[in-house]
């Protein structure tokens, strides 16, 4: 369980955090929204998600409030916070420079060294 | 500004804790329902979208409760979750709670109460300025190991010489008559040095205490300080009592003050009734030369040191000024050694002080061990429970519980049950000391023993209490974590055979039940065995039928004519009552409260190291047949002995022995005065008997003629052909007929004045002590191997079904089930008995008389041990036996 786990958390709170950066949404549309921009590439177990979301709130990160949803029901709404924001940035910047290193190394032939 | 919001969320969390439930149940639904109804849009039927929509979110519960967990809900949540899960579980099972309750109550009161004494006695601070720097100093002198006490003049030498002291006080006790009009009370008196309370930082209640400068020259100052306790007994609290006169010992005092409530002198066990300059020992005759000779060592003496001074460091500056002493008074000052203790150290008083933290530790050792017992009968009890919810458990670690969360569980309960059991045991503990506090010694010394519940003693019943309830809460948790879910979900909770390892455990804890209480019985046994070996031992004297009175005239103000006159009118009235055999009077009585100590010079070249320590008695001729007194040589007193013919003495054979080995001690002389004498010449040898302690050596002791030897304080001894306490009455009128006022004291028979300090008071407390905690013991631990076997027994039902079934015999189930028990019994016993012997060598020196490893005591415990033991095994094992193999094997 481990490693995996962690990266696996890492990853759902940075997904979690760029759905919400985009609008406001309640948890289920926060799967929907991830399932969608990743084409259903991406397989989220649905009952991890309201413990990061949780987590993320207690963090400060993202903030929630309640209202109504599309089907005219009461639904708990996600959104950045400032902090949220910050903090996607970075982890975006660390993603993006740990993608490129890892690409980097992962296209080194031979030759090159 | 992230800690703020986390703070915040936890507490919105913790405070709105329904609200947020209600919220989590909100949102998760609202997620299953919109995930269902996307499946409905797809085409699938309702219920089916629903099934579906559950099935894929997962746990539920779980999932509630890790989002509870990222909220940081949880330890503070689970405690409270812990606790009413506790509460229910133990309001379910009365039976349970109750008996584990009350078993470690037991355990627990009996921990409080030996600690309180303890507190007591060696603990709890005296109420003075800075109590924890506070020291006493002593002299050990000769090759005595006893700490004795210091005179005046050492005292003021050591004073001026050592500058490793900030301050040293010292102060004596003895009784004086107070008399405000006409009768006199024997009150308890303090002869303190003048800077007594100004070192002790003491406070006066009203008026001043003694001052640094009072005190200094034989006769000045009289004046008093009351203690609180008597202004209030005998002045009712008068508010105009500074400046009064009352009258010690016929002489008159002012009183300059009352001292502090808290204040009650600075022995612990004993209330001083008022206290007086040193000067004033002028009053006492006991005492009269405390301010002139060096070797009258009756001061007690306290000191600060320097800060940063190491009570080594002080002791060696003092024993540097105790060299230079020696070299100046070589007579008196011989081979005399310094020591500085911690005052907590030297209760209570530095002669005694060694043995204490022997007896307290060993008290505390067999509470301990009484607690333990009470554990191991706990944790077994809790072990049963465990194995009956094992299913609960199962279910509960199924259903996503974390083995920790478990374990929080388990410990939560057996600390909850700890604290019940601390508190009712608390009440326990306080119940006893009250009744401690009862005890009263024998004669009237003015000891006070209370055992107030202070912080200490609830912290000590809190930490046991706590340590008791994790030490319980373990035994289930190890075995717990270890079971396997799926096949305690399948046997139900029950295996065939009980399991090997579930077997194990609980066979360890009969073995330790067994041997535990083997040890704090064979404790017990050795102290009752060493009270009847003491009460049994022969004193050299016959104690039964004779009456003690103690009187002081000079308590009364009187002379020494007058005195003299007094005391021969009494004996002649006295000796005329119907009922009297014989009586007489003497300065003290064997094995009372005070007692004479000198030194014996064989003649005027003494060297100091020869000399022999001796305590004696002043007592008229018909001492020795009112006691019944053997004589093994010579004669006795006669009333032809007195001031006017040669002084003589009587010895007894250890000093006959000591002192002239191999020679006819009739006509030697020898001197107790001092090396100029004068010399007195034995005319009598008495047999050896008992004369300080009980449990002293052979002592040297020798007799002089009251009439050749005055003192005022006198014990009047009546040998009785009636019961003495009848004669109590008569006697006493006697007494007033010749002195309406004079107090007397100590009225008691001789047998029960045994029963004192220096008598059997502390073996008997002892013995008393350990035989309740032996007891306690026992029960405990006979009912803890009465309920193992017999749940083993039960357990073991279908068992023993299936072995009848098959033909065994009735009498090999009851050798199979009985033999597992003795089994266990023996191997309890043995290494008991290891134990016993280890803690027998430890305690032998509070032993009177008995060998540590003393057969009969060990025999009987035994034998007592192992009888209710194994009864405690055969009646579960005869229930056994009469199983009937259908019952059993439908029971399942």
């Amino acid at each position: 369980m481990g490693k995996q786990l962690d990266l696996l958390q890492g990853t759902l709170d940075m997904l979690i955090l760029k759905a919400v950066s985009l609008g406001p949404l309640h948890g289920y549309g926060i799967l929907l929204r991830i399932q969608q921009i990743s084409k259903d590439c991406l397989e989220i177990q649905q009952g991890s998600l309201y413990p990061a979301l949780y987590r993320l709130e207690h963090q400060g990160w993202i903030a929630s409030e309640w209202g109504e949803s599309e089907n005219r029901r009461k639904a708990k709404y996600y959104r950045l916070t400032a902090a949220g924001r910050r903090r996607l940035q970075t982890e975006a910047e660390k993603w993006n420079r740990m993608a490129d290193v890892m690409a980097a190394i992962l296209q080194t032939k031979a030759e090159q060294i | 500004m992230t800690v703020w919001n986390q703070l915040r969320s936890w507490l919105n969390a913790t405070l709105g804790r329904s609200r947020m439930e209600n919220e989590m149940d909100a949102e998760l639904r609202f997620h299953i329902e919109s995930f269902a109804e996307d499946l409905v849009r797809g085409g699938m039927a309702r219920q089916e979208a629903m099934r579906r929509a559950r099935l894929e979110f997962g746990g539920i519960d779980r999932t509630k409760e890790e989002c509870r967990e990222a909220r940081g809900v949880n330890v503070f949540d689970s405690l409270l979750q812990d606790l009413r899960h506790t509460f229910r579980t133990l309001r379910r099972n009365p039976g349970f709670t109750f008996i584990v309750v009350l078993t470690l109550a037991l355990g627990i009161g009996a921990n409080t109460a030996i600690f309180s004494v303890v507190n007591s006695l060696a603990l709890r601070p005296l109420p003075v300025r800075d109590p924890s720097r506070l020291v006493v100093v002593a002299q050990q002198t000769q090759d005595s190991s006893f700490l004795g006490f210091l005179s005046y003049a050492d005292l003021l030498d050591y004073r001026a010489s050592s500058d490793a002291f900030s301050e040293m006080a010292g102060f004596t006790i003895d009784f004086a008559g107070l008399s405000t009009g006409a009768r006199a009370r024997r009150i308890a008196v303090g002869y303190v040095t003048g800077n007594y309370f100004s070192m002790l930082g003491v406070q006066a209640y009203m008026g001043r205490l003694i001052l640094p400068t009072e005190g200094q020259h034989l006769g000045a100052d009289p004046v008093v300080v009351l203690g609180y306790t008597l202004w209030q007994t005998e002045f009712a609290g008068a508010p105009d009592i500074v400046g009064k006169n009352v009258k010690l010992n016929g002489r008159r005092f002012t009183v300059i003050g009352v001292a502090d409530k808290s204040f009650r002198g600075t022995v612990s066990i004993l209330e001083l009734d008022a206290y007086v300059p040193l000067s004033m020992v002028s009053l006492d005759p006991r005492l009269e030369n405390l301010l002139a000779k060096r070797d009258a060592r009756e001061l007690q003496v306290l000191a600060y040191p320097k800060p940063n001074v190491s009570l080594e460091r002080a002791e060696a500056s003092l024993n540097l000024v105790e060299a230079q002493l020696e070299k100046e008074y070589p007579e008196t000052n011989h081979a005399v050694k310094m020591r500085v203790i911690h005052e907590r150290l030297a209760r209570p008083t530095p002669s005694v002080s060694t043995h204490l933290p022997l007896v307290i530790s060993l008290f505390l050792m067999l509470a301990g061990l009484v607690l333990l017992v009470a554990c191991v009968n706990v944790a077994n009890l809790v072990l049963v429970r465990a194995t009956l919810r094992q299913k609960e458990i199962a279910v509960r670690t199924s259903l996503g519980a974390a083995p920790l969360r478990i374990a929080c569980q388990l410990v939560t309960e057996s600390v909850v049950l700890a604290f019940l059991g601390g508190v009712v045991g608390t009440f326990f503990g306080f119940a006893a000391s009250r009744l401690l506090a009862a005890v009263r010694l024998p004669g009237d010394l003015p000891a006070r023993f209370d055992f107030p519940l202070d912080w200490r003693v609830f912290t000590f019943a809190f930490l046991i209490a706590l340590m008791t309830g994790v030490l319980t809460g373990l035994t289930p948790i190890f075995r717990a974590l270890r079971t396997n879910l799926s096949d305690t979900l399948r046997e139900g909770g029950r295996s065939l055979s009980g399991g090997t390892e579930r077997h194990r455990i609980r066979n360890v804890l009969v073995v330790a039940q067994v041997c535990l209480s083997f040890v704090l019985l064979i404790t017990a046994g050795l102290f009752v065995r060493s009270l009847g070996r003491a009460q049994s031992s022969y004193l050299g004297f016959d104690p039964n039928n004779v009456l003690n009175l103690s009187m002081d005239p000079s308590q009364s103000g009187y002379d020494m004519t007058r005195t003299k006159s007094f005391y021969k009118d009494l004996e002649d009235r006295v000796r005329a009552l119907p009922g009297v055999e014989s009586a007489s009077l003497a300065l003290s009585v064997p094995l009372g409260d005070s007692n004479q100590g000198t030194k014996i010079y064989r003649d005027t070249s003494s060297r100091p190291e020869e000399l022999l320590q001796a305590f004696y008695n002043a007592v008229e001729p018909t001492y020795f047949q009112t006691m019944r007194i053997p004589l093994a040589r010579g004669r006795t007193f006669t009333l032809a002995d007195d001031e006017a013919t040669p002084r003589v003495a009587m010895v007894n054979e250890t000093v006959a022995s000591r002192l002239w080995p191999g020679e006819d001690p009739i006509g030697k002389q020898f001197s107790f005065k001092g090396p100029q004498g004068p010399y007195v010449e034995v005319v009598g040898v008495t047999r050896n008997g008992k004369y300080v302690f009980i449990g002293e050596d052979p002592q040297n002791f020798f007799y002089v003629p009251a009439s050749q030897n005055f003192t005022s304080a006198r014990t009047l001894q009546i040998r009785t052909s009636v019961l003495p306490v009848a004669m109590r009455r008569n006697v006493e009128q006697q007494i007033h007929a010749l002195d309406p006022d004079l107090p007397i004291y100590a009225v008691q028979t001789m047998e029960h004045s045994l029963g004192g300090a220096n008598g059997f008071f502390l073996i008997r407390m002892g013995a008393l002590f350990a035989l309740i905690l032996g007891l306690l013991g026992l029960t405990l631990a006979i009912v803890g191997v009465y309920g193992v076997v017999s749940y083993a027994a039960s357990q073991r039902t279908h068992e023993i079904g299936i072995r009848m079934a098959l033909g065994a015999e009735p009498r090999a189930i009851l050798r199979m089930t009985l033999g597992s028990g003795v089994f266990l019994l023996l191997v309890g016993v043995s290494i008991g008995c290891v134990l016993a012997i280890a803690v027998g060598w430890t305690m032998k020196s509070l032993l009177f008389g008995i060998h540590p490893t003393d057969p009969l005591t060990f025999a009987t415990v035994g034998f007592l041990l192992g009888s209710t033991a194994i009864l405690a095994c055969y009646i579960p094992a005869r229930r056994a036996m009469r199983v009937d193999p259908m019952v059993a094997l439908r029971y399942e």
